[in-house]
């Protein structure tokens, strides 16, 4: 033993906690070394103080009530608090969750869903310039109305091959006015990505609109000339087709037999392949027909083409431009979930104006070739051949 | 005799007469932990307050399989610690109460030459105010080992540590307090004689 060992195990030593062997070699030592007795005397003194417990005060007799007191107060305390967290909400954070709820689902929508906002303005039609007479086809329910009847599709749609620099309005002449529609080159067909298409259209029909009352036959001046070129996606009237009524010698009085659905002309010479389903009047007015004929190919896909009346396009526009209460939101976004391709044309049957729509699940070529093909007659049935 | 931990499971179906059971077997060592802690009464007095109102809040954390023991405690020593790491600035310990009564009032052991006594005394006040200038951790196992007798396992326990490292701790506190002692003699300029011990 030495006194390094000495300070090594003095605390046991103190604490009687070493073997009976050590604790003798450490007796030995102690007993011939001074220092290490020292530090020996040093440590049970040490452990004198850190056992004693002598002045170790006592805890006051309510100790127990008051903490008891405490605990009950606690527990009030957090029940009061939990009566708080319960109320409803002031009005104010109420009314700010609820604006940022609505304002997000408008957000979500807009991005996800955007022809479900009623009020959403595609920024197509927005920013279209206005086209031709009249006002800007935004504000012009005229406009909205050969929207709603030319069924614009929703913007996606880019397909398109036909070339549109043969179908300018600026090329229209009144010669080209007397043409047989059935002769026609092929119809444009509108591509309605891009809501300038309906722009466009309404600028023709303004044309018409405004042409009425030249009822000798000819062609207002400016009629052709005042629309700008016109961009790609723009439905057009067909070149060389009758552009309105006034091109054509004007509209037929209003005697109410031109207008019956069986006076409306019926489409021949659709390809044998199609096969005639249905034949459905969408218009509720019966004296106002819009007739549609519903074929189908052994592939079931569908062929719908639709007459209507070009003067009832004008009665109606008129009527809407009157009221001035017809909302186009709603119908571009109940187009927008349906995308088609679109051909629409005029033609001229008996001295008449009718608007041919042709739209279905055929592609656009298919379409315009059909146009081409398909004719009108007035007193033969439309079958299928 | 219902042991704590049943205690603790009626106390957590809402019975508050369990509670009341609970702190009086508990309430002296928690105050004797946290008196030897803090060193002072009234300040000891209102953490062990705060040591039942936290065992009562946090008693769903409580681990039914474990002792309850080493958990209260653990709490009262993690308390004292907290609150005198707040307040270190704004009390000041009265070592003559936190740690043994003043030296006159030792008895037998001071017995014999007046002048020894009077050393020994001296010695008895320097080991006292050395043993407060310990770092809590320190202190904490001296306290769990010398004042509340613990084995180092239970110490363990409570420490949340190994038994190995309650001793390497409880080795390191003595050595820590063994410097200290003899720096406060060396800064006074003491020349202590330690064979007169």
């Amino acid at each position: 033993m030495n006194c390094q060992l000495f300070d090594r195990y003095v605390f046991d030593y103190c604490d009687n906690n070493l073997s009976p062997a050590l604790k003798m070699e450490m007796d030995k030592h102690r007993q011939e070394c001074s220092r290490c007795n020292s530090q020996f005397m040093l440590t049970n003194l040490e452990n004198q103080v850190l056992r004693d417990k002598s002045d170790l005060p006592v805890l006051a007799d309510d100790f127990t009530p008051r903490v008891m007191q405490k605990i009950f107060e606690a527990d009030h305390a957090a029940t009061l608090h939990l009566r708080w967290t319960r109320k409803p909400f002031p009005a104010r954070v109420r009314k700010i969750a609820l604006t940022s709820a609505v304002a997000g689902l408008l957000v979500f929508l807009a991005i996800f869903a955007p022809h479900i906002i009623p009020f959403q303005k595609g920024p197509q039609v927005a920013d279209t310039p206005s086209v031709g007479i009249g006002n800007s086809s935004d504000s012009d329910p005229t406009a909205m109305e050969m929207r709603s009847a030319s069924k614009m599709a929703k913007p996606e749609e880019t397909s398109s091959t036909i070339n549109y620099d043969q179908m300018s309005p600026r090329s229209l002449s009144s010669e080209e006015a007397n043409i047989s529609p059935a002769k026609e080159s092929a119809p444009p067909v509108t591509t309605p990505d891009n809501s300038s298409a309906a722009d466009h259209a309404s600028a023709e029909l303004m044309m018409a609109v405004t042409a009425e009352p030249a009822s000798d036959g000819s062609v207002p001046a400016d009629s052709g000339t005042e629309t700008a070129d016109p961009p790609l996606g723009v439905m057009y009237w067909k070149t060389g087709e009758a552009q309105s009524p006034s091109r054509q010698g004007g509209i037929p009085d209003s005697d109410g037999k031109s207008d019956k659905v069986s006076d409306l002309p019926k489409p021949q010479q659709v390809p044998s392949s199609f096969t005639l389903t249905n034949v459905v009047n969408s218009n509720m007015d019966k004296n106002d027909p819009i007739i549609e004929y519903h074929y189908t190919d052994k592939d079931n896909r569908l062929l719908v083409i639709t007459l209507q009346n070009v003067k009832n396009l004008d009665s109606i526009a008129l009527m809407n431009k009157e009221s001035q209460s017809l909302s186009e939101a709603p119908i571009l976004a109940g187009k927008a979930s349906q995308p088609q391709v679109e051909v629409i044309y005029n033609i001229d049957v008996g001295g008449q104006a009718y608007q041919v729509t042709l739209n279905g699940t055929l592609s656009a070529e298919e379409l315009g070739k059909l146009a081409e093909t398909i004719s009108f007659s007035n007193n033969i049935s439309a079958t299928s051949q | 005799m219902i042991s704590d931990e049943a205690l603790a499971d009626r106390i957590l179906h809402g019975d508050t007469a369990a509670f009341e059971e609970l702190v009086n077997r508990y309430k002296n060592s928690v105050f004797h932990i946290v008196y030897r802690m803090v060193g002072h009464y009234q300040e000891a007095e209102d953490i062990t307050q705060e040591v039942f109102i936290l065992v009562y809040n946090k008693l769903y954390q409580f681990d039914r399989s474990k002792k309850f023991s080493p958990w209260i405690h653990r709490i009262a020593i993690n308390t004292a610690i907290s609150n005198l790491r707040k307040k270190k600035k704004v009390i000041n310990l009265s070592f003559d109460e936190s740690f043994g009564q003043p030296y006159e009032d030792y008895p037998s052991v001071l017995e014999g030459d007046p002048e020894a006594i009077f050393e020994r005394k001296e010695i008895m006040e320097d080991i006292r105010i050395s043993i407060q200038e310990l770092p809590e951790s320190y202190r904490s196992v001296l306290v769990l080992r010398y004042q509340m007798d613990m084995k180092n396992a239970e110490i363990a326990q409570v420490l949340g540590v190994s038994k190995e490292n309650v001793e390497v701790r409880i080795h390191r506190a003595r050595k820590a307090l063994r410097k200290e002692l003899l720096k406060r003699w060396e800064e006074r300029g003491v020349k202590r004689e330690l064979s007169a011990f």
